[in-house]
């Protein structure tokens, strides 16, 4: 086989050009900035350089329907839906034996996703809790992807007489979102935990029972200290569970949140620091931090699932014996 | 009531995430999930079932060569035998047929022995024939007279008779 001169797949002269337009642009960057003013550069026309942004938490309504106010992420949100939705749709529109390209994407997507649930969850509750799953995943990824769209936070409109506000908004960004997908996932463990198990499932957080039979004994005239001691952290271990049950609505909902702000601020900020080329860099690590937290989203919410519907009565049964 | 505003947090927006997020739950599950889910089952069991057809099939040719090498050993026994029959006829037929010629030949030479006997004693007839005319002719030069062909014939009857004897004895 003849050897390809050049590299990255181009003929040398045009990775020259590429590289060499590639510094300019993060030269012209860096004096477009605020660097560029620190050391005297002045003058450059004002749209070539980014104000700095100023984060805020609370979306803006955009719109009014009924008086429900439709913020900047709420929109976002349908665009998200109405996208994956009509992906779906057309993806397997003829679903074929022989996948074409697109179907063997998506296969291979929601393939992973099963495979994760039924490793998880087991073959059957796998099968039940994937639909769920995957929409997470999906819902999150498709969320963050298509906020990196050019648009998304930069398109700028005008409410009557107030402030101006952006179009759409990184759906995740808005602590509305994740908050509701962490209940979602909090109220599937749940029923799915009394529904299993049914009021055993209380087991787990009311462990007070070792205690309180220590405590009988003492009428009895045996006190047994180490009981009652074991006893005690067993109860405070089940109350702790109890807790950390609730602690995962926060949990789930900071992580998502705090990630997606997070790199949306720093793309902001990357921007407003060095306007040209670098922010492609982050652009590529925000895609990648979207797919780590829809992943991590999805695996929790089945992790969470499985071990609520697991049941603990084998370990009742180990310590009767 | 206050720092939730501050957070953005707002239960009209959060129930709007919920719905929203419920309605691609169930579009999903009808447009995407399914079909999907549906196909890759049908493929998995497809994919299972020329398995194993393949498996049969190897099994199959399995069978079909060792059946094909038995009818070729037999055939080879078959051939073997049919060869070893073959060349013992060809072994009883040359036998007879060296008998024959031996047989022939013998009558030949007996029949060539006959005839050379028989030749044989033509030969010595006539010889003695020839003998006796001669030495009756020599005998009447000699006794100067000659003998009337009866009394010739009644001395070479005699010498014939002698020399027969003679001949024989």
């Amino acid at each position: 086989m003849a050897r390809k001169k050049g590299c990255l797949g181009c003929s040398l002269p045009v990775v020259i050009v590429i590289a060499v337009v590639a510094l300019a642009s993060v030269v012209f960057g860096i004096l477009a900035g605020p660097l560029g003013e620190k050391f005297g550069v002045t003058g450059l026309p004002g749209w070539m350089s980014l104000h700095l942004p100023e984060p805020k938490l609370p979306s803006e309504a955009v719109f009014h329907i009924f008086g429900f106010a439709v913020t900047n992420s709420i929109l976002a949100t349908w665009v998200t839906v109405i996208v994956l939705v009509l992906l779906a749709f057309f993806i397997t529109r003829k679903p074929k034996l022989v996948p074409s390209r697109a179907q063997s994407v998506a296969e291979s997507i929601l393939g992973y996703i099963y495979n994760l649930c039924v490793n998880t969850a087991g073959e059957k509750d796998g099968r039940k809790f994937f639909p769920l799953v995957a929409t997470i995943f999906l819902f999150i990824l498709f969320n963050a992807f298509l906020a990196l769209v050019p648009g998304y936070g930069s398109i700028i409109f005008h409410t009557v007489g107030e402030h101006e506000g952006e179009l759409l908004r990184a759906a995740n960004t808005d602590l509305n979102t994740p908050l509701a997908l962490a209940l979602i996932t909090f109220c599937t463990v749940e029923f799915m935990g009394f529904k299993r198990l049914g009021l055993g499932y209380l087991k787990k957080f009311i462990t007070w029972g070792d205690f309180f039979r220590a405590f009988g004994k003492i009428f009895k005239g045996k006190f047994d200290i180490m009981g009652l001691l074991s006893g005690a952290i067993m109860g405070v271990v089940g109350l702790l569970e109890l807790i950390g049950e609730f602690i995962r609505i926060v949990s789930l909902t900071f992580r998502l949140f705090g990630n997606m702000l997070a790199g949306e601020i720093i793309l902001l900020v990357i921007a407003y620091v060095v306007p040209y080329c670098i922010p492609t860099v982050f652009y590529g690590l925000e895609a990648f931090f979207a797919v780590i937290q829809a992943l991590v989203f999805g695996v929790l919410t089945i992790v969470y699932i499985s071990l609520a519907v697991t049941s603990h009565d084998a370990g009742e049964h180990h310590k009767a014996a | 009531m206050d720092a939730f505003d501050k957070l953005g947090l707002n239960v009209a927006q959060f129930i709007s995430q919920v719905v929203s997020f419920g309605l691609l739950l169930l579009l999903l599950r009808m447009f995407a999930y399914k079909p999907i889910m549906r196909m890759m089952d049908t493929r998995a069991q497809k994919i299972n079932e020329s398995l194993e057809a393949g498996e049969r099939a190897k099994l199959e040719a399995l069978n079909a060569e060792k059946e094909v090498t038995k009818k070729i050993e037999e055939a080879s026994a078959e051939g073997h035998k049919i060869v070893d029959q073959a060349v013992k006829a060809a072994e009883e037929v040359r036998h007879r047929a060296e008998q024959d010629a031996r047989k022939q030949a013998e009558a030949i030479i007996d029949k060539a022995r006959v005839e050379i006997e028989h030749e044989k004693e033509e030969a010595l007839s006539e010889l003695r024939r020839d003998v006796a005319d001669l030495a009756v002719t020599v005998a009447g030069r000699t006794l100067g007279q000659s003998l009337d062909s009866k009394m010739q014939q009644q001395i070479i009857d005699e010498a014939l008779k002698e020399v027969t004897t003679f001949g024989k004895s």
